[in-house]
């Protein structure tokens, strides 16, 4: 039984191990702190207060309320291009 | 590969200092990564074609067995793994390198730290690809499954060329300006320690008989698992609230999504062993964590529809999202469908017939070069500071892909279960067997065909980008915020919003 699992089951105790210590490791250094702040690190000021066409009235009115008048999305290429 | 360090159109910087400074951070990242990102793009697409080729060459044998079969280096079973070799390791393992170098230093807020070693190891991954893929076609194969490449030859290159670019990846978290890592971070940080430790063991030289088995087949589902997953998904949640402008739904479920994936994934591959010489226990433990996998996917997946739900609209204007999107769904549906094709009585009908290679294709296409496509429509503009050349090519690309992979995986998939049926019953011939699948594999050559068509389109834009092609309009595609993908109401638009 064992020579036929002992190299697999060594690599997956490996990762299982290395996996435990990078969550304990973020645990103990408060990664897992403040977390709805962590939800926006991608995103930047104006990510925010660009008009989106797609959004109903009611999405663009709350957008509005949040972060402050929109600006049109002139910036050519703003959905995918070079913005 | 001539590219200016300015972005297409300078943003106007008279507004808040924050948004100055948003900019400035967001300027000097991408700067840094700018060398290093391009590179990897411009490898991507070569191995890319190359790939789609040997694939489709692959296709065909299986219907004409007879064609091409003068040169050894074309016979099935050196096109094939070449094929596989070139898609996995070439295109989507390139294009991540180039995504994550591009990625993290935003992600940080700082520079890429030592870039010239994530090009160093760029390059070496490369060589290893070219003297891989020619010692496959030479007939020097491994002989293991995503493995094939030869030991001492290729796979050296892999280790330290993928080693230097986590290095510089490591280094420049290290020196992060931000406290927290966000969830794509975190996936990033996973693949490159993860892959190193997987691939040395998968290519270790010692194994023989069964524990080879089992030893191939752990790496060879954790190379889906630990390496392609977590960049695509590190992606996935960067793009689709960068493009909505709102953060992802829940970040709990993202991080629950992460480490669960981290704790149950390495467990998986042995169910592809189910019924061969290994301990029950082993098997069942694989089938166990393999159940335990619907934590992670339905996480990911409701996180993902969650944060995009009401905001359907978007998929018509960003070539980003539509790409990120559907491969996001088919993320959900390869994982799904992977659970249940570990349960004995799924495996016992599914193994060894053709719905693993259209579930292989769900995973490595659909999910994995979806998400790499649509990441470099994002990421290619702004490292070469000018717009896409045309939107009507990024639709044809779109289509050609989709329609290619519905009429690649449906048939594939029902002839494959047909297949299973015929093998299990005792009173079929194994010419019957044959028939049973014709049409699925026509079909997968038909979809390959359109699949290869869409690959062209979306080179032959890449080159016209990096030629320094002008939009042929005189006006970049995403000049008016206009629907790209479909053109239906379109006139109804103006400049900056709905008429």
């Amino acid at each position: 039984m064992l020579p036929s699992s002992l190299a697999v089951t060594v690599a997956i105790t490996l990762l299982g191990l290395l996996t435990v210590a990078l969550f304990l490791a973020a645990y103990r250094r408060g990664h897992f702190d403040r977390i709805d702040a962590q939800s926006l690190i991608p995103l930047d000021d104006d990510d925010f207060n660009v008009t989106r066409p797609w959004e109903s009235e009611a999405q663009r009115e709350a957008r509005m309320a949040e972060h402050g008048p929109l600006r049109p999305a002139v910036t050519p290429g703003i959905w995918g291009g070079a913005a | 590969m001539s590219a200016t360090l300015q972005p297409a159109v300078v943003p106007d910087l008279s507004t808040a200092t924050s948004e100055v400074d948003n900019l400035d951070v967001r300027l000097r990242a991408d700067a840094s990564s700018r060398q290093v990102a391009i590179r990897a793009f411009a490898f991507a697409v070569v191995w890319l074609l190359a790939g789609s080729v040997f694939g489709l060459v692959a296709s065909f044998k299986l219907h004409l067995p007879d064609w091409l079969v003068g040169n050894a280096a074309l016979t099935f079973g050196r096109v094939r793994s070449a094929h596989l070799n070139a898609m996995a390791y070439g295109w989507a393992s390139s294009a991540m390198l180039g995504v994550s170098v591009w990625m993290v230093p935003r992600l940080v807020h700082t520079e890429l730290r030592v870039p010239k070693a994530a090009e160093a190891g760029l390059y070496l991954w490369n060589v290893g690809m070219v003297l891989g893929i020619i010692g496959i076609l030479a007939g020097y194969s491994d002989g293991l499954e995503w493995l094939e490449m030869p030991r001492y030859w290729a796979d050296p290159f892999f280790v330290i060329g993928g080693g230097l670019v986590g290095l510089s990846l490591l280094s420049t978290i290290a020196m992060r300006e931000v406290e927290h890592l966000y969830v794509s971070v975190w996936y990033i940080i996973a693949a490159f320690v993860w892959f190193p430790i997987i691939f040395v063991v998968g290519n270790w030289p010692t194994f023989s008989g069964v524990e080879s088995a089992a030893v191939n087949w752990f790496y060879a589902h954790n190379a889906l698992g630990l390496w392609l997953t977590p960049v695509c998904l590190a992606a996935a949640y960067y793009f689709i609230p960068k493009i909505l402008g709102r953060p992802i739904y829940s970040y709990q479920l993202s991080l629950l999504g992460f480490w669960t994936l981290g704790f149950f994934y390495s467990l998986n591959g042995m169910h592809h062993l189910i019924g061969g010489p290994l301990p029950t226990w082993m098997i069942t433990t694989s089938v166990v964590a393999s159940g335990l996998m619907i934590i992670p996917v339905i996480a990911v997946g409701v996180n993902q529809h969650m944060t995009l739900n009401r905001r359907f609209g978007a998929l018509r204007y960003s070539p980003t999202l539509r790409f990120i999107v559907f491969g996001a769904v088919a993320y959900t549906l390869v994982s799904l469908q992977g659970v249940f094709m570990a349960f004995r009585e799924v495996n016992r009908l599914t193994h060894f017939t053709h719905v693993t290679v259209a579930h292989a294709h769900l995973g490595l296409y659909s999910f994995v070069t979806m998400i790499m496509f649509g990441s470099i429509y994002y990421i290619l503009p702004r490292l070469l500071g000018r717009e896409w050349i045309s939107e009507r090519l990024i639709s044809w690309h779109f289509w050609a892909v989709g329609i290619g992979q519905v009429v690649y995986l449906v048939p594939l998939t029902v002839s494959g279960m047909v297949q299973g049926v015929a093998m299990s019953d005792p009173n079929s011939t194994w010419e019957q067997v044959i028939q049973a699948m014709m049409p699925g594999l026509i079909g997968r050559s038909i979809g390959g065909t359109l699949l290869t068509i869409g690959h062209c389109v979306f080179a032959y834009h890449v080159f016209l980008m990096f030629r320094g092609a002008k939009p042929r309009q005189g006006l970049p595609p995403f000049h008016e915020v206009a629907p790209i993908v479909t053109r239906r109401d379109k006139a109804t638009f103006v400049q900056g919003g709905v008429a």
